[in-house]
């Protein structure tokens, strides 16, 4: 139990430093990197959460019922990481088409010039 | 029969996309069916429930609730196709629409935290390429951010998910009763960015103000709504949480009446309205469905109109006159969400503030006031007679026939209410002639729309809202 709490600790300064990431990095790239690592920090938060009560895969064998992982936790989270990786794709791919304009991706020139038309 | 609405737009967009024809045509009879599924609910009554087998409380409901939202989603999506099929629009507009509308629908019948989670992300990821679409600065910026925010949200409200599992273990709504009070706040801190309300929401003007006129129709008009059900449905199933989402939504209907009273962009003026209205939606669950359907359907129609216009500058506006046929709907519409009689939007206000406590009432009506006295640059604009160019595009005047019916339609006619709705919208402009007005001519310091000061903001309120969680 007290290493599953010092794991949890760890886990959740995981998502604190991707939201401040998120707040202090002055490059788009980096924000979107951050947002990544927060969303990172979340899955292995479910993983963790899921290993509670055991880490056996929960099928039937010869050695009878042992503490097996909850695999609805773990269901939940492999969709939460294909929408975060699709997510990530997404968002990388139209800051390519933004790093055209503003090659340094900083958010305060993009902030600072995006009304001006090119 | 409730998974009709879902499937078909996505499967017949998919499936007109492979063999490249009529995809036009999509949206339009996806619309229709949801339109009747979502009427036949609401005249029948009828509830439809499916759960999964052995499930953790993860099913969907389409109940009254649930069918405004899917006839809302409809009327907009007609409208915005219409719209666009008269202009030429290219197919893939379309694809992204008739998309659109089948995950909205989605969101509006998922009634677990899991399926909220998938779906809300899905409509999320959509409407970001429909704002992005454009591929000029403003649209990847503008898209690149609201990703950003809602993905934000999303994933404190996925934390909240897990929290809650592990405390109830199940996904049901009704579960966040039970879950820590963190829990609870991540939930409500997640859909809050999403329903555009309070502080959360402050990414919302900007958004909502760049994107193309169909685009913020479509996103003030029903996107939004995808975090108010179920904040509305929270709302209905835990007592602790109404007092604390009725105290947001006031304040989001305060902070977005502030800061519109600042604005000279007729755009940026609708979307402020716009978060002012999502937080009138939540201050009453019974009536806020309701509520909700004819705010999207004003400020779809008002948002299309706003398209059409010779320029965004108020005052531009306000010295030239502008065509009869875009402005009659654009005023109807903004009369509408002002609360008139005869249109819906007064049906609708009325049933708010019939149901809520003395105090509150007076809150509201101080707010119905605002509301007015913001709206009434578009109420005072004059008309030219129609011209030839462009040509004239009728869906803004079919939203509102919807409105006209509805306000026919529901009533009510005492003579007290309606004296009453007029005097609010005669102070409301008296209001903004004695000098409210004038604050448009100062605008806010700059600044404060930045990205991480949005992001740092709704931290802020998560905070907030767990502290006002912890304290009883």
């Amino acid at each position: 139990m007290h290493e599953q709490q010092i794991l949890r600790a760890l886990v959740l300064s995981v998502i604190v430093i991707g939201l401040f990431g998120l707040l202090f990095k002055r490059s788009l790239l980096l924000r979107i990197l951050a947002m990544d690592v927060m969303s990172t920090g979340i899955v292995s938060l479910f993983v963790l959460a899921a290993s509670r009560h055991g880490r056996r895969t929960p099928t039937v064998s010869a050695e009878g019922e042992a503490a097996y992982a909850d695999p609805v936790l773990q269901a939940v989270i492999l969709t939460a990481i294909v929408i975060g990786f699709s997510i990530i794709a997404l968002a990388l791919l139209k800051s390519m088409f933004l790093a055209r304009r503003f090659p340094t991706l900083e958010v305060d020139e993009i902030e600072k010039e995006w009304r001006e038309e090119e | 029969m409730i998974f009709l609405p879902v499937f078909i737009p996505l499967a017949a967009a998919l499936f007109c996309l492979m063999i490249h024809r009529g995809v036009r045509a999509v949206p339009v009879l996806s619309g229709l069916l949801s339109a009747g599924v979502g009427l036949q609910v609401l005249l029948t009554g009828t509830v439809y429930r499916a759960d999964l087998v052995g499930s953790f409380s993860v099913g969907v409901l389409l109940d009254k609730n649930a069918a405004w939202f899917v006839l809302l989603n409809a009327v907009v999506t007609l409208a915005a196709a219409l719209h666009e099929r008269s202009r030429g629009r290219p197919p893939y507009f379309f694809v992204l629409l008739a998309l659109l509308h089948g995950s909205l629908n989605a969101c509006f019948i998922s009634a677990d935290l899991l399926n909220l989670f998938v779906v809300i992300e899905l409509a999320t990821i959509i409407a970001f390429l429909l704002v992005s679409q454009g591929l000029k600065t403003r649209h990847l910026w503008n898209g690149l951010r609201y990703l950003f925010l809602s993905n934000v949200g999303m994933l404190f409200f996925l934390l909240g998910t897990l929290l809650v599992y592990e405390a109830s273990g199940s996904f049901a709504l009704a579960g966040v009763g039970e879950a820590p009070p963190t829990a609870r706040a991540l939930i409500v801190a997640g859909l809050l960015v999403k329903g555009g309300v309070f502080f959360p929401g402050l990414w919302l003007p900007q958004a909502h103000a760049e994107a193309e006129a169909v685009v913020s129709a479509l996103l003030s008009g029903v996107v939004i709504k995808i975090g108010l059900l179920p904040l509305i449905r929270l709302e209905a199933y835990i007592q602790d949480l109404d007092l604390i989402i009725r105290c947001l939504g006031f304040g989001g209907v305060f902070l977005g009446l502030f800061l519109g009273f600042f604005q000279r962009d007729i755009k940026r003026l609708l979307a402020c309205s716009t978060i002012s209205q999502a937080g009138f939606i939540l201050i009453s669950p019974e009536a806020g469905c309701a509520y909700a359907f004819t705010h999207g359907v004003a400020k779809a129609a008002l948002f299309l109109g706003s398209g059409s216009l010779p320029s965004r500058d108020l005052r531009q506006l306000r010295a030239a006159r502008v065509d009869r046929r875009t402005l009659v709907p654009m005023q109807a519409a903004a009369l509408s969400i002002a609360g008139c009689p005869l249109l819906m939007g007064f049906s609708a206000k009325y049933m708010v503030s019939a149901e809520l406590p003395a105090r509150m009432g007076l809150l509201a009506a101080a707010a119905s006031v605002g509301t007015a006295a913001l709206l009434s640059p578009i109420l005072l604009l004059r008309c030219a007679p129609a011209a030839a160019e462009p040509a004239w595009r009728p869906a803004p005047l079919g939203l509102c026939a919807v409105l006209l019916a509805g306000g026919i339609l529901f009533g009510p006619w005492g003579a007290a209410g309606m004296l009453k709705a007029a005097a609010v919208i005669g102070a409301g402009l008296l209001l903004s002639a004695a000098g409210l007005r004038k604050l448009a001519d100062r605008p806010l310091p700059d600044g404060w729309e930045k990205l991480e000061h949005v992001v740092g903001m709704t931290c802020l309120v998560l905070i907030l809202i767990t502290l006002a969680v912890y304290i009883p």
